[in-house]
């Protein structure tokens, strides 16, 4: 009996060792040294990238399309009295234009060089439940991922068509907004001073190939402001949010020979995001 | 006889797996009923190596809290570098039934929070060799387990005695869920910390290595303050991170807004 007992040790032992790797387990045991930084507490920070950005055409016998140098900086602040300011300057220079073996005959407008104040806001708290956000700014509305069916706010950058939530796509817009806070739920109320819409390709791009048309945009008057308010709330499992926007619509229509940007729409969405699925409703008037 | 002989002996086998089994859980109850704090705050520095040895370092704040008995709250705010200045991860670590965890990412660079699917909790997070499923507790329901043996780790500090004890998933929604088909944990016997432990991915044959390399006893509570996490494949390396805890405060008061969608958002 007892060499029984012996052999049924002697047997679990082995299954033991029959684990994967466990005689030698596989751990690293050379020192790991480590200089720990921290990073410096300031009241302001400078921070930002540059970039070389190539487009190579395979479609249109252009070769290379662009050979831009992109400068993003952003700037944040943070005030005695807590509040902040933050801002984002992005620019770019396209040598593309300046090779001798270039193929383009003109350059789209715009195209060559650009500076875009993207985004210059102050923002706080008020108290302990109502926050504040003044300037141009982005505000994503609806939280769907890679579609954009109730996110109507902010413009886009669409001179390269079918980007989907990349940085750098929308473009801010000056807005005032105010943010109440209770349990769960948060309700934002917005005043759209800005009527600032979507780039789009312009002659001699690669996606454009017709003469760009005029345009013509509403101005930045009180009468045109547009508003906009949402409940959102985050929840065990899911996140849902109601939103409206009563402001001109992002997409112009030929009247005569002019592209006509004032076309006033008022949108109601709903979306909810619960795991794994989400689901987006737009009613829009 | 002979027959007689196999029997006796398959009964006494199974007597001491259920044993094993019995004892492993038990080991791991302790171990999930340790006393962590109630809360914690710290600076942690994230290494990530590649297979070139190839080096990015990122800062971050965090923050915890339980908020009961089966609820505790998280925050991390990434400090640096500027790529990732501002992204803040928040999670809603629920246990002790059927719940799935709440996680969503702030993402500054698109302005928007997303919420972290159940299906994307095995991905890595933050480019680190740590999931979004490994930020948070695991369900020990979630687990059967079996005592694999003991075991010596030496450390430059000191030897540990630990315990081995394999846990494998209880069905297909678990392994999906972490992207584990089998973990081999090493609980001290000290403290029933767990100091290492090895997670078989589902992908690709891989396995991954989580080694507590420093450990330090802040306050009566026991803080993992060097922590490696390596990937492997056969005996290549093919990615690590090392998290490296500074600044830890323990028990301390910290306002439940820091738990906050809003406070993500609005970033430190």
């Amino acid at each position: 009996m007892k060499r029984l007992m012996i052999g049924a040790t002697l047997l679990l032992s082995l299954v033991a060792n029959a684990e994967d790797g466990f005689d030698d387990d596989g751990f690293d045991t050379e020192p790991v040294v480590i200089a720990v930084d921290h990073a410096p507490e300031a009241k302001g920070l400078l921070y930002g990238s540059f970039d070389i950005e190539a487009h190579y055409n395979v479609n249109n016998d252009q070769d290379l399309s662009s050979l831009k140098s992109l400068v993003d900086v952003i700037g944040e602040y943070k005030l005695d009295n807590g509040n902040k300011i933050k801002g984002n300057l992005q620019g770019y220079h396209d040598f593309i234009y300046d090779l001798d073996g270039s193929n383009y005959i003109a350059t789209p407008d715009g195209y060559e060089n650009e500076i875009n104040l993207n985004e210059l806001t102050l923002e706080g708290s008020l108290n302990s439940k109502l926050d504040f956000k003044v300037g141009r700014q982005i505000v994503v509305w609806g939280k769907s991922d890679s579609i954009r069916i109730t996110d109507v706010l902010n413009p886009l950058d669409n001179r390269t068509p079918g980007l989907v939530d990349i940085k750098n796509l929308r473009l801010g817009r000056t807005m005032s907004k105010l943010d109440y806070y209770v349990d769960e739920y948060n309700f934002s109320a917005i005043a759209l001073h800005e009527n600032r819409f979507t780039k789009n390709p312009a002659q001699y791009s690669d996606f454009k190939s017709t003469p760009d048309k005029a345009t013509n945009t509403p101005d930045d008057s009180l009468d045109n402001s547009g508003i906009a308010l949402s409940l959102t709330g985050a929840f065990e499992g899911y996140d849902m949010g109601l939103y409206f926007a009563d402001t001109y619509v992002d997409k112009a229509y030929l009247k005569g020979d002019i592209l006509q940007y004032d076309n006033k729409s008022k949108m109601v969405g709903f979306n909810m995001t619960t795991s794994p699925r989400w689901w987006v409703l737009l009613i829009t008037k | 006889m002979k027959k007689l002989l196999l029997v006796t002996f398959s009964a006494l086998l199974g007597a001491s797996s259920a044993f094993a089994a019995d004892q492993a859980r038990s080991i791991m109850d302790k171990a999930d009923a340790r006393d962590d704090g109630a809360s914690m705050v710290s600076t942690m520095q994230m290494t990530l190596i590649d297979k070139n040895n190839k080096q990015r370092i990122r800062q971050m704040r965090t923050f915890s809290k339980d908020v009961d008995a089966n609820t505790e709250h998280k925050t991390i705010f990434f400090l640096s570098p500027s790529d990732v200045k501002n992204t803040s991860f928040l999670t809603y670590d629920y246990s002790g039934d059927d719940k799935d965890d709440d996680q969503w990412m702030y993402l500054p660079a698109l302005k928007k929070t997303k919420r972290i699917p159940a299906s994307d909790k095995d991905a890595a997070f933050m480019g680190s060799d740590f999931s979004y499923s490994d930020m948070t507790d695991k369900e020990l329901d979630d687990y059967t387990y079996k005592l694999l043996g003991e075991s010596t780790i030496k450390r430059t500090q000191g030897e540990e005695q630990v315990w081995k004890i394999e846990a494998l998933p209880v069905n297909q929604a678990v392994i999906d869920e972490t992207g584990y088909t089998k973990s081999v944990l090493y609980v001290r016997k000290d403290n029933y910390v767990l100091t290492r432990a090895k997670f078989y991915l589902k992908k690709a044959s891989r396995i991954k290595y989580m080694d507590v390399r420093k450990m330090e006893e802040i306050d009566g509570i026991w803080v993992a303050m060097q922590t490696t996490m390596t990937t492997k494949q056969g005996k290549q390396t093919l990615h690590k991170t090392i998290l490296t805890n500074s600044a830890v405060t323990v028990n301390t008061t910290i306002d439940s807004d820091i738990f906050t969608i809003r406070a993500i958002e609005k970033g430190l």
